[in-house]
């Protein structure tokens, strides 16, 4: 929940940063270079998870990013990742751990100026990923408190699960420098298929992250990339 | 396009970051039922007087009531539970013999118990007369043991 209220509050900040400065140089003349859009794979990491695992011992991991403008709007967007992750709930107490790989498109809905070149996007991802489960400990759950609580180490571990899910994703990518470039996303998840453990359940899912009711999920990133130009073109 | 989009943006946010938390609703560990019968007809129900239960070392769970049914809770811990019946100031002792079997419920439930292979022994004869199994798993609340009196 708090690291929902940091992510909340690190997005709001992100989009108000980026717009501010959008406004203030839509208000500059039209540049007259016509070759303006600059074409090539950008590549890059995200930021968020690194950093929380500085603080989070229950959480370590990266994700890579990469796209590839293909036309004026369109690019084709791959991110890849490992997770691991240990969650305490009122009666469990597991880790997920995991690879993940992610394939898709990004449609750039952005009208920019002159040479500016950020992007507020939609896009959509296919998600697979392979992961394990290991349930750590856990309570025995019984009604009153007439037997004392009591904490089972359990340590089974779930290997070998797999999961298949769809994305929808809204983000943005800012220039800030020549070709280095900040951006965020959130993505909506739907599983496909996934594979369930005997007598335990996907909980968390390295890149679909948790699993709520309905088998939906969302997540968010943080990255900084860099273009590796390879053509220019007009408009 | 930008003007819809933020509005978007921020309430897909907001409304995710307000999820709220799960709650435990499904059924956990049952208890055992046990239904108490008269000796002379045994398909009839018969009320215990002044009844006292308490598992051993605990507190009373049922303190001087008139019943002829009782769900006692079966110690996670192990795989027995002794418990004392008392009728008035005649005692009876039982031990309940199971197998914990662990079963996934959800993320907010965790693990249940359910208990298989149930058997009595070192059962005391004072009040009670006969006792019997009508079902060996203890998987919800039915009746489970028989006791004649």
């Amino acid at each position: 929940m708090k690291q929902n209220i940091l992510r909340f509050c690190i997005s709001i900040l992100l989009i108000a940063v980026s717009f501010s400065a959008n406004a203030q140089e839509e208000n500059t003349p039209k540049d007259s270079i016509k070759l303006n859009d600059k074409y090539g794979l950008r590549i890059g990491a995200d930021i968020s998870r690194p950093i929380i695992s500085l603080f989070n011992d229950d959480l370590r991991g990266f994700e890579l990013v990469g796209d590839f403008r293909m036309s004026k709007n369109l690019y084709i967007a791959t991110e890849l990742g490992f997770y691991e992750r240990t969650s305490e709930e009122d009666y469990i107490n597991f880790k997920s751990k995991g690879s993940y790989i992610k394939l898709g498109v990004n449609y750039n809905l952005y009208r920019n100026w002159g040479k500016m070149s950020n992007e507020i996007f939609a896009g959509i991802r296919y998600g697979f990923s392979t992961f394990s489960q290991m349930l750590n400990t856990y309570n025995p759950n019984f009604d009153g408190t007439y037997f004392p609580e009591l904490t089972v180490d359990s340590n089974t571990e779930f290997s070998d699960l797999n999961a298949h899910w769809a994305e929808l994703v809204l983000g943005l990518k800012v220039e800030v420098f020549h070709n280095l470039y900040l951006g965020t996303s959130m993505s909506l998840k739907k599983m496909i298929r996934q594979k369930q453990p005997i007598n335990f359940e996907n909980l968390y899912i390295p890149g679909f992250e948790r699993v709520y009711l309905n088998e939906t999920g969302f997540s968010f990133n943080y990255t900084v990339s860099y273009l590796i130009p390879i053509y220019k073109k007009g408009e | 396009m930008k003007k819809i989009l933020i509005p978007i943006l921020v309430i897909i946010t907001l409304i995710i970051s307000c999820q709220k938390d799960d709650i435990c609703i499904d059924p956990v560990t049952p208890n055992l039922v046990i239904r108490f019968y008269d000796n002379d007809n045994v398909t009839e129900y018969k009320s215990v007087d002044d009844l006292y239960v308490w598992a051993e070392d605990l507190d009373t769970l049922y303190n001087n009531v008139t019943t002829d049914s009782i769900a006692l809770p079966l110690n996670p811990a192990q795989d027995f539970t002794i418990y004392h019946l008392s009728s008035g100031t005649t005692q009876d002792d039982i031990t309940i013999n199971y197998t914990r079997n662990e079963v996934f419920v959800s993320r907010s439930c965790g693990y249940k118990y359910n208990f298989s292979d149930l058997s009595l022994s070192e059962i005391t004869n004072n009040w009670i007369l006969n006792t019997e199994i009508t079902n060996q798993t203890v998987e919800n609340e039915t009746e489970h043991i028989k006791i004649l009196h």
